[in-house]
Order: C-alpha cells, then structure tokens, then sequence
C-alpha cells in the first residue's frame, strides 16, 4: 500500500520557527539517506508548506508567551495580594475559651461549676460553593444536624467572616471520633472545646445564683469595649451578673499553621496566648439551709391551696451574711443553658406565676403584723406609748368617723406591749397610729420604717433588688395627682397612720428588707445591716483574692436599748407564751434555743392574704433570721410559720418533729 | 543568529562504532530539555507528595519514577521502530483503539462514573493517551496517501471524522480535556498539510456553534450533554467571583499559590499552598502551581522556555522531514505537546478552562507520561531519517 507520494522536490529556502530563526538559514543540500529512512522520498519542504510550518510555530510560540506574560502579571505585578491571601490561607487564629469560676458554698459545696464540652465549628470563609453543600449534606446525615439550621448559622457568619461558627454544641464522644477520625471530608469544620455551665444541684438556688446567656444586641458595645468576644457568654442574673468580672474566664487566642482541611500542621504552632481561668465565688450560702428553705417554701404553697408563689430569707443577724434565700416557683438554671424551646418548659419555665422571678428581692408586700414590732419601737421611742400600761383592745378602734377592726372582731382586753405583740392584738395598735399621726412636721412611722431600711434597697450583693414602698405625705400627694381624685384624697390623713401601724395600707416591702429590719431587733444593738451573699473570691489556686463579706456599711438605729428588749420580749412570747399566735408551733424547741417571732396576715387587694413569718434563733444569742412570706397563703401563724420552724431546726440542728402543729384558728 | 556553516561536527561514517552513529542521529537539545524536564518532575513530585500518604513520603515518587523507565523503554521502542511500517497498520490501531475505547466506556457506564482505564494486573493502562499518538499516525498517513487530495472539502472531512470518532467516546467518557486535544492534533496536522484556510474558520464556526449549543442552548431546553462539573470547571475561570464551586476554588488557590511564589519562589520549605494542601492535585493537574510557588517566576518561565526549546527542536525537525509524512506526524505531536502545555498551564494561571489536562512530562500518571516520552521518540527516529544541517 502506497500511504505517501514519492515527491522528488527538494527543500528550498525555509524561514524557521522561534526567535532565532526569523532570518533565512542556508538549508544543505544533504539530506536523509534512503537506508536511514528506509524509503528513498525526498524532503517536502515546498514554501507554501514552510508558511504552515511557520505558522505552527508562531502558534505554538505565541502561547507559550501568552503563559509567561500572564505568569509575569501573576508573580511580578500581583504578587502582594496572593502573598498575603496565602498567609490567610494557612494561618488560623483560634480563641480558646477560658472556663468560667465556679460558684460554691459557704462549705466548699459546689453550687455552679463548668463541664469542658467540644463544639463542632465551622469557619465559613473556609466552607464556599459546593465544597458548603457537600459538608452540610455529611454532616446532617452523619450527625443528625438539620441542614437548613447549618445553612442558616453559616450564612449569618458570612458576613462575620472570621469568627468561627458553631454548628453543635455539646457534640457526643461518638461524634466526635467520627468527625476527628475524617477531617479531611469535612474541610473548614472542627471541634472546638467550650466550658459549659453545669448545676449539679438542679434548681438549687436557681434564683440567687441566676445563669448566663449570649451577649446581646444592646449590650455589645459595652462588653466589646471590655474586652469580650462576641460569642462569649457572660453573666445575665443573679451572682453570674453580679460577680461577671470575678467570673469570667479570659480567651486565649492561639496562631496556628494549618492545611487546607483546617487540620494544624507539624510545625503548627506559632503563637499561644493561654486561657485564664475565671475565678471561684464563694456564696455565704449554706447549701443545707438552702435546701431545707426550698423545701419549706414548697411544702407551705401546696400545702396551702391559694398560694400562688413563696419567698424566704435566712440571714446571719450578727453580720448580714445571707445563709439561704429561695424563691418559689423555680427553675432549672440548665434550661439557659440548652436553650431550646423543648427543654425549656420542662425546666419549670413555663410554669404559671412567673418562676424567674426572685420573690425575695423583688417582689413587694404590704408585712401585716410583722411591722408591729416597727410601730412598737416607734411609738415607744416617740414617747405616745408606755410599754408597760395595759391598753384596752376592744373589736374596733373609730376614729374620725371610721371604724378599725380587730382581727376577726376578737376583743383582746387590757394588754401591755409585750401582750399585744404576743397576739398581734390590732386594735391595741390602731390607737398608737393614730397619735403618730398627731406628731407635727413629722411622719414618725415613715422615719422608723426607714430607720429599720424600709423603703429603699438593702445594697444586697445581687442585681435587681427592689426597694419596696413606705408612704408619707408628699408620696401620696404625688400618687393621688391625677385628676379623677380630690384634695382629700391627697392628704395624709389619720387612716392612713392607723392602717400603716399594722403594716397594711400603702406600705410594701421585701421579705429581704425585712429579714434585715428583723435583724436589727434580734442582733440587741439594733444594727442595720447591709446584707452580704457573696463571701469571697478564691483564684484558680484557691487563694483569697478578695474578701466580699466584710466592711458591708452597717447602721446604728438611735433607740433606747430597752426598747429594743420590750420588743424582743413581745417576739418571743409570740412563739413560746401561751397566747402566742405562733407558740404551738414553737414551744417545743429547748432552752438556749429558743426562738422569737412574728406572724403577719397582710391583706391585699389581689386575693386571699399575704402569709408572714419572721423570726429569730437562739433568742439569747441569735445566729439566724429567717423571713418567709406566703403569697395569698392566708394566715401567717398557718401557712409561713411552719415553713420558718423546719429551717430554724435545720440552722440549730434540730429534727423537724420539734416544730410543732400549726395553731388550729385563725391567728394574725 | 550567524549563519552556521561548515562541515558537521560528527561525520556519519560507516565504519564508525554505532553508538556513536546512534548519538549522532539524535538531537540532544531536544533529549536534554525532555530529560530536564522529568528530572525536574521527580523533584516537584517528590517536595510535593512527601506529606500526601503518611508513613510512604516517596509513594509518588516511586510510582513517577516508574513511569518514567516504562516511558524510556517506550521512548527507545518508538525510536527504533520505522514509522513507515506503523503507518501501514494505521487503521488496524484505528480499529483497536476504537476497540479499546469502548470497553471503557463500557466499564465506565456500568460503573456510572468517569473511567478512563482499563486495569491490566497493577497498572491502569489509559488508552486515550496511547489514542494521541495513533491519531497522529492514522491523521498523517492518511492524509500523507492523499497528497493529490489536499485542499478538498472531502479529505479534510475524512480526517474530521477520524479524529471525531475516537474524540466522541473519550468525551462520553466523559473525558472533555483528551477529547479536545485530539482535535488539537487535528488542526495541526491539517495545518502543516496545507488544508485550506476556510476549512479552519468554518470549522472554528461550528466549533463555536457547537459549544454554544452545548453549554447554554441544550441546558436551558433540559438536555445536559455535559456533566455538571464539566459545566462548572469550564465555567469557572470566567468569573470565579459569580460561581463559588469547587472549581473555581481550586483556580483560586493554584493563582494564590502561583502570585505569592512571585520572581524568585517561596522555596520547597515555605510553599505552604502546597504542603499545607490548599493546592488540589498538587502532584497533576496543577504541578506548575506548585513550580510556581517554590521557584517563583524564575522556575515557571524556566520550564516555559524548555517547552520552548522542545517546540523549537520540533519545528526544526519538521522542516528537515524526510517526507510529507513525517512533517506531518511532527506536526501533530508538537500540536498535542503544546496543547497540552497551554490548556494546563493556562489553567493554573486562571485563563483556560479547568479541564484536567495534564503537563506533558511533568504531571503524574503514567499514560500519558508513557504516551510522551514515546512521542519524542517517534520525533527522535524522524530526526535520524531527516536531512542534515550544518
């Protein structure tokens, strides 16, 4: 078969290819020999096919040098950005959190700690186009992640760039091998550790110490320009807010060499700012106490039927150091820490009558009868009342044409102070507003109330604290403004005193305030606490660092020491004389031990009564003041006064057995 | 350059010992670039694969040096081997080659991906590589028979539809990248055959036409010739910004990688695009990235310009040939070389298409570096059987 034609032409002149051939070579006449080429063909260089030739040439030259040219651009003139885009490529600053402090116990019970978790991140600089699509799909199957919420979070990170992502928290141990086990098929993912708050009480103290949560919206600016990271959590309630500065753990930050799965290399590390650890709060909370209060407050609402809420302070009347204050209803403090709406109602949120309120703080009730013993020390100190004459106290004390009740329209008799505190007699009161009322210039009642802290915050070491009510004439002036009352209404008139010396009308206060107002009584030199639930605060290493507790302001009230004493005498027939509204509950407690007292039954116009309890142990030497209030749980002697016996029995290690059954009447 | 006159350095003479004679007849520029080069492909592939496969640093290596001894026997063969007689099985390896395409498009259907191998005992055995060089032989003999026909629509058709034939199933494959270089080697061969200037530009039209039909008239009417990252990675280079894809992150980090080695390189040590893995392919496709990064400007417009000497040389024993025939052939390698060379490295520089051509001598994989070096043999044996120059 003949493939090719057997020219016979000779090459002539050919004008070669590249740079160095643009002039005209002499081309020899010699030319393959027939045995080398095995046919005897001579070469076909006409000049028409040496144009095509050169013009392959040109072609293949020319894009040669179209690629250096471009490879010119790309080193010699762009070189900076792909430089520095390089370096973004391969280093990756990592922020390591540092684990917040834990929150203890006045015995070293942890009441707050952190639990190092691993959270699955993602970096979405590193996670574009498909490459996002592919890992998300891995991810949702493998780990069960719902793909729309990763391509939501992801597309929110967009536009922060840098900051990682998390696309899990808490991630399991098995889900951790299989992501570390295959980093390489998920590119721009890690796991990254956090700390997580843990509560290995449950609710314990939920309310006192509060919980954490993200930086918000609003406050951002603030907490950026101290320093904190966008996605860290900081202190939003309760000691968590309170002591944030001593609390938090300061990031680390690390530089690392990594590849292109985000995996660090060998010589990865080049820059290590380590975490500091947050600091230990020490609460002057004891964990036992706290407990036995929670559980009373639990036990008086259900027991009671109407309650709708409980709140109860302990305090060390010595120094003000709080030993436990619970509200009721609670929460689990974990349910901010999920954060999913599932959990949430299962934490007790959802709950009726508004469980994240710390009623002990916040919430404010006129103190019924509890605020005898203010009026007592009021009118004793203002010179209307002899302590030791016996008033009559008939069923209703009238003055200007109205007419004041005594509970239950009982006529208690002739009573001396002490008599009349020991049955909360109301009609021996009534009169003692009345002539109050009478001091020129003067609102003694007001001044007393807030003589014993009433009236305005207590300076507790927690947020939120409210401060409570005490009215007098400009007050009322100012509430009553508005067009729909008259003058009479304005004015300060005798009612007004005469409702206020047995702590209803306008009057609110704190179980707080009056844990502390109470205090003040029982620790004999009538010292005004400031109260303190923050002990100290221990570094990493358990050395003090700051001492919380001490050098709290504490005021003197200017009162006749006796004063004081008839009072405590009328306390402490309260729970221990035979007439005492709270004495069947109380008796039994031993010598040395013994406990004084007062019950209140506040009325208030949202419902049944107020039920009040406040009290102090051991009378000779108090250690303990506890204040509970039942919301709507009726009689204070019924539904708060057992509830204050099983945490003073706890406090003075007593069995419970030793508080005795509630008054089987009603008593004030 | 001075005209270069006088008696040739080395007389051929009979009663000289062969070796010499055999040094004689090759032309050591081109040898020593092409040796250049696969030496420089050991050392890229061994800097850039020695953290690839923990606990083997020189798997790569090893399996490149391999290849390149199979290429050297290939190189040899294809020398000693009188192209005359290839020619004359032309459209038998035509016949085998259609054969072997088949199958593997069979394998490849039944394995619903891409496959472009047949497994023969370890090595996979590529046979659109071996497909580049038979093209070149069937496209010139053929067209080398016809002399008398040059220049007519007919024969220009006949050689379309033989390269056609083969091109179709390595693009069904789908192997889009091999399927354009044997319509590179095509144009080239018809070019140095002197085929009529307006067969070019109506062939251009319709080549126009077609891909216009196939990239957007076909998708938008539901019919998807190509694969989907087909589309992506020819789409990619135009405007990474728009299309975020894998493709067009490779592009980005294979510029990154190239811009930042900038005139004298970030060395071995320092190219982190690479070690690091940011690279794709590090060790294939996208090789001269990693020339680029670690020797900078100066080691990219280095291996540019020994391609260049490798066209140059071409070109020169093009001119030489001893026959239309071997011209020809010439032509189509040095279009296949230099296709290859600009559709890959134009890639790595962001302006070709991502299309998974390799680098003639340089990237792994055995086929076609076997497929090459066979090829500078083929130029080599023409060389020998060329007219001398002084």
């Amino acid at each position: 078969m003949r493939l090719w034609p057997r020219g016979k032409r000779r090459g002539g002149l050919w004008a070669g290819p590249g740079p160095s051939s643009s002039t005209g070579q002499t081309v020899s006449s010699r030319r393959a020999s027939p045995a080398a080429t095995g046919h005897s063909g001579a070469p076909a260089l006409s000049p028409a096919i040496a144009v095509r030739i050169a013009t392959l040439a040109g072609i293949a030259v020319g894009l040669l040098a179209i690629l250096v040219l471009r490879l010119w651009f790309l080193q010699v003139i762009g070189t900076e950005a792909f430089a520095s885009q390089a370096e973004v490529n391969r280093l990756r600053t990592v922020q390591n959190e540092g684990p917040r402090g834990e929150i203890i116990d006045r015995d070293g019970e942890v009441l707050v700690g952190s639990r190092l978790v691993q959270n699955l991140v993602a970096r979405p600089l590193e996670l574009s186009g498909a490459r996002r699509d592919r890992v998300i799909e891995r991810l949702s199957e493998k780990l069960d992640i719902p793909a729309g919420e990763m391509r939501a979070k992801l597309a929110q990170g967009d536009a922060l760039s840098y900051r990682p992502v998390v696309l899990k928290e808490d991630v399991g141990p098995d889900e951790q091998l299989y992501v570390s086990e295959r980093r390489r098929q998920f590119p721009g993912v890690t796991l990254q550790p956090a700390f997580k708050r843990e509560y290995p009480g449950g609710s314990l103290a939920a309310h006192m110490l509060g919980y954490t949560g993200a930086i918000t919206e609003e406050t951002k600016d603030i907490f950026t320009r101290r320093g904190y990271l966008p996605d860290e959590k900081v202190g939003v309630a309760g000691i968590e807010l309170q002591y944030e500065g001593w609390l938090r753990g300061v990031p680390g930050e690390q530089t690392l060499e990594v590849d292109s799965a985000g995996v660090p290399v060998d010589r990865g590390l080049l820059r290590d700012v380590p975490p500091k650890p947050g600091n230990t709060v020490q609460l002057t909370i004891d964990s036992d106490l706290q407990r036995a209060l929670e559980d009373a407050l639990r036990e008086r609402v259900e027991i009671s039927g109407t309650a709708t809420g409980a709140a109860g302070v302990a305090v060390d009347p010595r120094n003000g150091e709080i030993l436990a204050l619970a509200s009721y209803p609670t929460f689990e403090p974990k349910a901010f820490v999920e954060g999913q709406d599932k959990k949430i109602r299962s934490y007790g949120l959802a709950a009726n009558n508004r469980p994240l309120l710390n009623r002990t703080l916040t919430g404010e009730y006129p103190p019924g009868s509890t605020f005898k013993a203010i009026t007592a020390t009021a009118a004793v100190e203002e010179e209307v009342l002899n302590p030791e004459e016996a008033i009559f106290a008939g069923a209703e004390f009238e003055a200007f044409g109205s007419s004041y009740p005594n509970f239950q329209d009982r006529i208690d008799g002739f009573v001396n102070l002490r008599q009349a505190l020991e049955i909360s007699s109301d009609t021996y009161f009534y009169p003692l507003g009345n002539e109050l009322w009478k001091t020129p210039n003067r609102s003694p009642l007001k001044d007393w109330s807030e003589a014993f802290g009433l009236g305005s915050p207590t300076r507790i070491d927690l947020p939120g604290e409210g401060r409570g009510l005490v009215p007098d004439r400009n007050w009322k002036r100012l509430a009553f403004a508005g067009d729909e009352y008259d003058e009479i209404d304005r004015s300060w008139r005798p009612g007004d005193d005469i409702n206020f010396s047995v702590g209803q009308g306008y009057l609110q206060t704190t179980p707080l305030q009056m844990a502390i107002a109470f205090s003040a009584i029982a620790n004999q030199s009538g010292r005004v606490l400031t109260p303190a639930i923050g002990k100290r605060v221990l570094d990493p290493g358990d050395r003090q660092l700051a001492a919380l507790a001490e050098g709290r302001p504490v005021r003197e009230l200017d009162v006749d020491p006796q004063t004081l004493h008839q009072v405590r005498d009328g306390l402490y027939r309260v729970a221990n004389e035979s007439r005492g509204t709270a004495a069947t509950i109380f008796r039994g407690f031993p010598a040395g031990k013994k406990v004084a007292g007062k019950t209140g039954t506040a009325e208030n116009p949202q419902g049944e009564d107020h039920a009040w309890f406040i009290a102090y142990a051991p009378f000779d030497d108090p250690t303990i003041t506890v204040a509970v209030v039942v919301e709507h749980g009726g009689s204070g002697a019924r539904s708060a006064a057992p509830g204050v016996c099983t945490v003073i029995a706890k406090h003075l290690d007593e069995s419970r057995d030793i508080c005795g059954e509630p008054p089987a009447f009603e008593q004030d | 350059m001075a005209t270069i006159a006088g008696p040739q350095p080395i007389a051929r003479q009979r009663g000289g010992s062969r070796l010499r004679s055999a040094a004689a007849q090759l032309d050591w520029p081109l040898l020593l670039a092409v040796v250049a080069i696969l030496v420089f492909s050991v050392y890229i592939v061994d800097l850039a694969t020695a953290e690839d496969i923990p606990g083997d640093p020189d798997f790569f290596v090893a399996r490149r040096l391999l290849h390149i001894g199979i290429g050297a026997v290939a190189f040899l063969a294809l020398y000693a081997l009188n192209p005359d007689r290839v020619a004359r099985w032309a459209w038998v390896l035509l016949g085998a080659l259609l054969g072997a395409l088949t199958v593997v498009f069979l394998i490849g259907t039944v394995n619903r991906g891409s496959t472009r191998w047949i497994e023969v005992g370890p090595l996979n055995v590529q046979p659109s590589e071996a497909g580049k060089l038979i093209l070149v032989f069937v496209l010139a003999a053929v067209i080398a028979e016809r002399a008398h026909l040059i220049g007519t629509v007919s024969l220009s058709v006949l050689a379309l539809i033989i390269t056609a034939v083969p091109a179709l199933i390595i693009f069904l494959e789908p192997d889009l990248g091999t399927a354009m270089v044997y319509f590179a080697i095509l144009a080239g061969i018809l070019l140095v055959a002197g085929a009529p200037w307006h067969h070019f530009a109506v062939a251009g039209v319709v080549a126009a036409l077609a891909v216009l039909i196939v990239v957007v008239v076909l998708p938008n009417t539901g019919v998807s010739v190509l694969q989907p990252y087909q589309v992506d990675r020819l789409t990619a280079f135009v405007d990474s910004e728009r299309d975020p894809s894998d493709s067009s992150y490779q592009l980005e980090q294979s510029k990154t990688a190239i811009g930042s080695g900038g005139a004298l390189g970030k060395g071995p040590e320092g190219a982190t695009q690479t070690i690091n893995d940011f690279l794709p392919e590090h060790h294939n496709d996208f090789i001269f990235a990693v020339v680029s990064e670690m020797f900078g400007f100066v080691g990219g417009g280095g291996l540019i310009l020994l391609f260049g000497i490798v066209v140059w040389r071409a070109m020169r024993i093009a001119s030489n040939a001893a026959s239309r025939f071997d011209q020809l052939i010439v032509a189509g390698i040095v279009s296949m070389l230099v296709f290859q060379v600009f559709v890959n490295i134009g890639m790595t520089v962001g302006i070709m298409p991502i299309t998974g051509i390799p680098l003639p001598f340089m990237s792994s994989g055995g086929s076609h570096t076997i497929a090459s070096m066979a090829a500078v043999g083929v130029l080599m044996r023409i060389h020998a059987r060329g007219r001398r120059e002084p």
